[in-house]
C-alpha cells in the first residue's frame, strides 16, 4: 500500500499538533465562546440573563453616542502618539545610527522606558505631576519659570495631553529600535553614490532614507497603533482614578477601559464580549490597510 | 479514507478531547466541601485578627477555616463569577455595604432565616442594623460591625481661624470655609472627594430623603435639597475650598491624613487613623462633628453571610457563632477600630471607655437614613453619579444637569434591572 504519509510529515505534524492544540485552546476556543456570549444579553447581576439576543449587542453599541465618544477620544490618543513615538524614534534611530562615544549607554537609555511595565511607568508620572508634591512642580519651581504649585492633571484636555505623552515615553523604544535595525541594513554604498552625484544630507533622507525605511515604519506604525488604540494601564494609572471604588475618569475612558467598565464593573459579559469583538475588528482593518497600503508598496518598490 | 489517514485523524481527535476533559475538570476545581473545612472570603479588616483564637475555635468545633484575603473590588466579581459558573467562592462572605446590591440581591448569598430560629444561640434583637442585611424578610447576613458615614474636622485649625465649635449649618460651613481659606489657615480647608458620596452626605445632612418608597429618584424633584446640595458641592471645587487634586483620587483620607484640609468626610472608627502621629498629619487634633442641618446620613455596616453555593452550611454558620462572639468582636475592634454591632458589646465597651467621643456618635447613628442600597442596579449607579459629578466639576454639566441626569439613569437601570 502506498505511504499516504511520509514519516517526515508525520513528524511536522506530531510537532505541531501540541501549539495547535495549546493554541485551539488558549485563543480560539475562548475568541469563540467569547463571540457567542457577544450574542447574549449575559449579565452577572441578572440570573437567567443569559438568553440569546443575536446582535443586539452590537446594534446597542454602534447607535449608543458613548460608544462612538470612546472611539473617538481613543483615535485622537492614537494619533497624537504615533506622530510623536515616530517623530521621536526615528530622530533617535538616526542619531544612533551614528558612531559616537557612549553610543552603547544611550542605546541602554533609549530601552529603559520599555522595560519598565505600563502600569509603573504610570505611577510613575502621576508622582511627576502631582499638584501638590510632584518633582516637575518642585523643579519648575526651582528654576524660577512657576511660581505657584500647579495641578497638571486638572483639566480634561491636559489629561489627554498627559495620557498622550507618558504612552510616548512608555512606548517609543519599540519604533527607535525597528527604525534603528532598517536604517543598519541600508547599504551605505547608496549614499556614497548619491552623494558623488550631488543630493545634499535632506534630499538624501527623503529620496532615500524614508523609502527604504518604510517596511520599517509600517512595522512600527502598526504595532503602536495596536498598542495605542488598545491603551488602558497608562490611563487607569495616570488619570482614571484608580479602581477603588470603582470610579473610572469619564474624561479619559478610552476604549478598552470602557470594556472593563462594560465588563468587570457592570457586569454585563454580552455587551462587554460584543465591545471587545468591536475593538478586535478596528484593530484588524487599521492593521490591514497599514500593511495593504504602505508595507506591499514599500516592498513593490 | 484510508486507515492510516483515519487513525491521524482519530489521534488527534482523542488528544483534543482529552485535552477538552482534563481542562474541564481543571477549571471545575473541587466542588464538594470535604468534612468540616469551609473558606472564608474577606477583605484584609475581615480577617480575625487573633490566629491563636481562630485556631483554639478549629479545635473546639473541629471546622477547619481557610481565610482567603483579597482586596474589597476584586471579591465581589470573584463572588459573581464563581456563582454564576455554578461553583462555591467560598462558603462564608464578608458582606460590606456594597454587598446587598452586588450579591445579596442577585441571590448570590443563601438566607440565614432557617439556622437563626433552629439555632438560638444568635440574638438579632442584640444587633444593632440587622434592617440592612434583611430583604423580603429574609435575613442574608450576620452584623459584624456597625458603621456610619461621618464628618470630622480639625480643632486647632478651626480654633486658629476663631471658631470655638464646628458648624452646624450648611450655610455656616461654607462661610468658616471661606474664612479659613481667606485667613491662609488652609488653602483647601474641605477634604470631601470628587466622589458620589459627597452628595450623597450633603443631600442626606440637609434632610432630602433621596428615593420614595416605590424606589424612585425624589431627589430631582423640583426645589429638591439633593440639587442645592449639589450645587453646594460643585461650589467647593468652583471657589477651589476643596483641592484639585481630589479628582485623582477615590476617597479624600489620603489628602486629609497628609495634612489638606480642615472639615473631613470621615467614618465612624476613624477616629484612631486620624489622630495617629504616624499615618496622620492632623494628629492629634481631629475630633468628630455631627452632620450640619438635619444630620442624616447613612450606614456603612458589615456582616458575614453564607454563599449559595455552600455545601457546609452548618459548619459555616458555627464559624459565624463565633466570628460576631464576643472575644473575636473584642480583637477587630483592638486591630482595626470598628464597632462591634452587637448592642451589648458596644454598651460594654463604652462603659470601659474605649470608644473615643461616643456620645456623638450614639446621636449621630439617630440619624442614619439607609440608601436602596439593595438596589440590583446600585452599583452601577453609584459610578454613574461620580462620573456626573466629575463632568460638573470640570463645567461640562450644571448641577441641574447633574441631578436630572443621574435620575435618567436611575431610571433607565430600574427599568433594566427590574425587568419593566
Amino acid at each position: 500500500m502506498r505511504r499516504l504519509i511520509s514519516r517526515d510529515e508525520r513528524f511536522v505534524a506530531l510537532a505541531l499538533l501540541l501549539p495547535v492544540v495549546l493554541l485551539a485552546f488558549i485563543v480560539y476556543f475562548p475568541a469563540i465562546q467569547t463571540f457567542f456570549v457577544s450574542l447574549t444579553a449575559w449579565d452577572l447581576r441578572l440570573q437567567g440573563s443569559d438568553r440569546f439576543i443575536f446582535l443586539s449587542n452590537y446594534h446597542k453599541l454602534l447607535t449608543d453616542p458613548e460608544f462612538w465618544q470612546v472611539t473617538g477620544r481613543t483615535l485622537v490618543i492614537v494619533a497624537f502618539v504615533l506622530i510623536l513615538e515616530l517623530g521621536i524614534g526615528f530622530l533617535i534611530a538616526l542619531l544612533l545610527n551614528e558612531k559616537f562615544r557612549g553610543r552603547a549607554l544611550v542605546r541602554a537609555l533609549v530601552i529603559l522606558p520599555w522595560m519598565l511595565p505600563p502600569v509603573v511607568n504610570g505611577f510613575l508620572w502621576n508622582w511627576v505631576l502631582n499638584g501638590e508634591y510632584g518633582a516637575l512642580n518642585g523643579l519648575l519651581y526651582q528654576l524660577g519659570i512657576i511660581h505657584h504649585y500647579q495641578f497638571w492633571l486638572e483639566r480634561p484636555a491636559a489629561q489627554i495631553f498627559w495620557a498622550v505623552i507618558v504612552q510616548t515615553w512608555t512606548r517609543f523604544s519599540f519604533p527607535t529600535i525597528v527604525m534603528l535595525a532598517g536604517l543598519q541594513s541600508i547599504p551605505k554604498g547608496i549614499y556614497e553614490v548619491a552623494a558623488i552625484d550631488g543630493a545634499g544630507p535632506l534630499t538624501r533622507l527623503r529620496a532615500l532614507t524614508i523609502p527604504m525605511l518604510l517596511p520599517s515604519i509600517t512595522v512600527a506604525l502598526t504595532v503602536e497603533f495596536i498598542s495605542a488604540f488598545q491603551i488602558f494601564d497608562v490611563v487607569w494609572t495616570l488619570t482614571a482614578g484608580g479602581s477603588a471604588g470603582n470610579v473610572i475618569n469619564p474624561f479619559t475612558k478610552t476604549l478598552m477601559i470602557y470594556n472593563y467598565e462594560v465588563v468587570f464593573r457592570d457586569l454585563r459579559l454580552g455587551l462587554g464580549a460584543a465591545l471587545a469583538y468591536l475593538i478586535l475588528v478596528m484593530s484588524s482593518i487599521a492593521g490591514f490597510l497599514f500593511i495593504k497600503n504602505l508595507y506591499n508598496r514599500a516592498v513593490q518598490r | 479514507m484510508s486507515s492510516r489517514r483515519f487513525s491521524v485523524t482519530a489521534g488527534v481527535l482523542a488528544m483534543f478531547l482529552f485535552a477538552l476533559f482534563a481542562s474541564a475538570h481543571l477549571f471545575a476545581g473541587g466542588s464538594a466541601e470535604k468534612g468540616q473545612s469551609i473558606t472564608f472570603m474577606t477583605p484584609p479588616w475581615g480577617v480575625p485578627p487573633d490566629a491563636e483564637a481562630l485556631k483554639a475555635f478549629s479545635r473546639e468545633t473541629g471546622v477547619k477555616v481557610e481565610v482567603i484575603s483579597l482586596p474589597m473590588d476584586q471579591l465581589y466579581s470573584k463572588v459573581q463569577i464563581a456563582t454564576s459558573a455554578g461553583q462555591n467562592p467560598a462558603d462564608v462572605i464578608f458582606l460590606s455595604e456594597e454587598a446587598p446590591s452586588f450579591i445579596v440581591a442577585p441571590g448570590f448569598v443563601s438566607p440565614l432565616n432557617d439556622l437563626i430560629q433552629s439555632d438560638k444561640s444568635i440574638n438579632l434583637h442584640d444587633f444593632d442594623r440587622v434592617d440592612f442585611w434583611t430583604l423580603n424578610g429574609k435575613v442574608y447576613g450576620i452584623p459584624s460591625y456597625v458603621q456610619m458615614v461621618m464628618m470630622d474636622y480639625n480643632k486647632a485649625k478651626l480654633s486658629q481661624a476663631g471658631y470655638s465649635a464646628p458648624p452646624t449649618t450648611w450655610s455656616q460651613f461654607k462661610t468658616e470655609a471661606e474664612q479659613i481659606k481667606a485667613k491662609g489657615i488652609d488653602q483647601y480647608p474641605i477634604a470631601f472627594g470628587a466622589i458620589d458620596w459627597s452628595w450623597y452626605l450633603i443631600s442626606l445632612s440637609m434632610g432630602d430623603q433621596m428615593f420614595d418608597a416605590n424606589l424612585n429618584p425624589v431627589f430631582a424633584d423640583s426645589g429638591s435639597k439633593a440639587r442645592s446640595a449639589m450645587a453646594l458641592l460643585l461650589s467647593f471645587f468652583k471657589e477651589k475650598l476643596i483641592t484639585p487634586a481630589m479628582l485623582s483620587e477615590t476617597t479624600p483620607h489620603s489628602i486629609f491624613m497628609g495634612g489638606t484640609g480642615v472639615f473631613h468626610q470621615s467614618w465612624q472608627g476613624a477616629y484612631g487613623l486620624m489622630n495617629n502621629p504616624k499615618s496622620s498629619k492632623q494628629a492629634p487634633n481631629v475630633a468628630y462633628m455631627l452632620l450640619p442641618d438635619v444630620g442624616n446620613t447613612w450606614s456603612l455596616d458589615a456582616a458575614l453571610g453564607i454563599s449559595s453555593k455552600s455545601k457546609a452550611r452548618a459548619a459555616a454558620w458555627k464559624f459565624i457563632e463565633w466570628y460576631v462572639g464576643d472575644a473575636n468582636q473584642r480583637a477587630i475592634f483592638n486591630a482595626f477600630g470598628l464597632i462591634p454591632a452587637r448592642k451589648s458589646l458596644q454598651a460594654a465597651l463604652s462603659s470601659e471607655g474605649k470608644i473615643a467621643q461616643y456620645p456623638v456618635l450614639e446621636e449621630q447613628a439617630k440619624h442614619v437614613h439607609q440608601l436602596p442600597r439593595y438596589a440590583t442596579w446600585w452599583g452601577p449607579w453609584t459610578t454613574k453619579v461620580t462620573e456626573l459629578l466629575r463632568e460638573g466639576i470640570q463645567g461640562s454639566l450644571t448641577a441641574d444637569q447633574i441631578v436630572d441626569d443621574a435620575a435618567k439613569d436611575w431610571n433607565d437601570l430600574k427599568a433594566r434591572y427590574s425587568g419593566k
